[in-house]
């Protein structure tokens, strides 16, 4: 083992708390001098720790988690959350009700009791049998996403396979596939109404690079549920989307559209994204008026310095 | 870690404002192992919602729950980047994503291909190996951070960090242009 084997990670860790002394920091300066991956290391972790500074939800796991955050809230009853796809649907559904049952987790979920009322909530009235106790299909299926213990009891343990492959050894594993062949058939119900559905869908068709079927979804989504939050994401990831495509005459409409419904988290993101639009179509003196409004909403904003640059820029022309 | 006893006694409130308080950063971890291109992004953030609000009746305040959090996010998505790997079917895409305003577009390109090489040698070096790897170098933990949350010992962690970084020598190696922007010079 070479001296640049032996890589200092503990005089990385001191640099980036600014605690090396002149000594330590020459050493580090002799390793990096010498050590390409602990530069790329240092470089790496820089930018991921610029990376990790600007929280990241997708609009659509935003949606979710609001919902069930408020429904948790709101009502111990566990709601379908959207119903895009059966594969989607079940992710989304287990999601659900993994957490809006802790509000009534304990001895309820427990019991035998507790699994039979859980099916007929999430509209799985067809996988009971006639006495209404659940098939082995809906047990597994809920159970997988439920803690359908008591807090007295203890954690599940890990299979052997995820022990033997895993550095957790005492923490519950989290499941790393869905067991989709284990539910139940997805209702023959008529089309999804309502503005989760759809606008799952919308995100479906996008993850598929389905562009048309995306837009068709979108207009349907903002047509008929014009007030509602997904509808308000939606508008924003189609803005996004135009802007990157290099349509700024479209993306600019869909940026005016998110603000003027006046909320959603999203909006700081949308005055960013006005700003560009409006500069690409080389509306200059409108997008500097952009880019102040940013600046004076958003003070402490992570487009910041770009928007301070574009101000200045457009103070010289 | 109060709201997070709280949610693992069962308080539907506390569950509520605790993934909101939480998802936000594991969003942000799972697009860093990932990318934020990656089509199976979404879907590892949501098995990280399930996996930690699975593990919440067992939490008994033993760990700060944001770490532990983290750490099933770090697991769920290298696991996600090895499986795509594997059907390979990982593809670039279009996303979304305004450009990082800081960066000249040059610094912003060659930001991402780095990543995206970590991205693909933390998918293709053993499962271990690249989590500690992962949590090191996207979550910035020391190696006694690393050794709590994966209750291993430090020497483990340190061996198999060693190994990553082998591995990642190797790769380092094997790239001419990377070779190049890291300015090595011997």
């Amino acid at each position: 083992m070479s001296v640049v084997d032996l890589h200092p990670e503990n005089l990385l860790d001191r640099e980036i708390r600014g605690e090396l002394e002149p000594a330590e920091r020459a050493r580090l300066e002799a390793h990096l001098a010498q050590c390409a991956t602990c530069r790329f290391e240092r470089q790496l972790r820089a930018g991921f720790a610029l990376e990790l500074s600007r929280d990241s939800v997708p609009p659509e796991i935003a949606g979710l988690v609001d919902t069930l955050a408020k429904r948790s809230m709101e009502s111990p009853v566990p709601v379908p959350v959207a119903r895009p796809s059966r594969t989607r649907r079940v992710r989304i559904v287990l999601l659900a009700a993994a957490a809006t049952l802790t509000l009534v987790a304990g001895a309820f979920a427990s019991t035998e009791a507790g699994r039979r009322a859980i099916a007929p909530l999430f509209g799985r009235q067809e996988s009971t049998t006639p006495n209404g106790e659940a098939t082995p299909a809906t047990v597994t299926a809920v159970s997988h996403a439920l803690p359908l213990t008591s807090s007295a009891s203890p954690a599940p343990a890990p299979s052997p396979a995820v022990a033997e492959s895993s550095p957790l050894p005492d923490l519950p594993e989290p499941p790393r596939t869905v067991p989709v062949t284990a539910l139940p058939a997805a209702p023959t119900a008529a089309p999804p109404e309502g503005p989760a559905p759809l606008f799952g869908a919308e995100a479906d068709a996008r993850r598929r690079g389905d562009t048309a079927r995306m837009m068709e979804l979108h207009a349907e989504l903002v047509a008929r549920y014009p007030q509602s939050h997904e509808a308000q994401v939606s508008r924003m990831m189609v803005a996004r989307l135009l802007l990157d495509r290099g349509d700024a005459a479209s993306a600019l409409s869909g940026f005016d559209a998110y603000l003027r419904a006046g909320s959603g988290e999203l909006r700081e993101d949308a005055l960013a994204g006005r700003a560009t639009a409006l500069e690409r179509l080389g509306r200059t003196g409108e997008a500097r008026r952009a880019w102040m409004a940013l600046l004076d909403q958003y003070p402490n904003t992570a487009y910041g310095a770009h928007a301070r640059s574009r101000v200045e820029a457009s103070s010289e022309n | 870690m109060v709201l997070a006893r709280q949610a693992a006694a069962g308080n539907g409130l506390a569950t509520g404002q605790l993934l909101r308080m939480l998802t936000p950063r594991l969003g942000s971890i799972v697009r860093a192992i990932m990318g934020a291109s990656h089509p199976d992004r979404d879907d590892a953030l949501q098995v990280t919602l399930i996996g930690f609000v699975q593990a919440l009746p067992s939490f008994r305040g033993e760990c700060d729950p944001a770490g532990y959090a983290a750490t099933i996010a770090v697991r769920t998505a290298v696991a996600a980047r090895k499986r795509a790997r594997v059907r390979g079917s990982h593809e670039e895409t279009t996303e979304i994503e305004l450009a990082d305003p800081a960066s000249s577009p040059g610094q912003l390109a060659e930001a991402r291909r780095q990543q995206e090489i970590l991205r693909d040698l933390l998918a293709a070096i053993p499962t271990e190996q690249g989590e500690t790897l992962a949590m090191r170098v996207v979550l910035g933990w020391s190696l006694e951070e690393i050794a709590a949350h994966t209750r291993v010992p430090v020497n483990t962690v340190r061996s198999r960090l060693r190994l990553a970084k082998e591995a990642m020598r190797r790769r380092i190696e094997a790239d001419a242009d990377l070779v190049e922007a890291l300015e090595i010079t011997s």
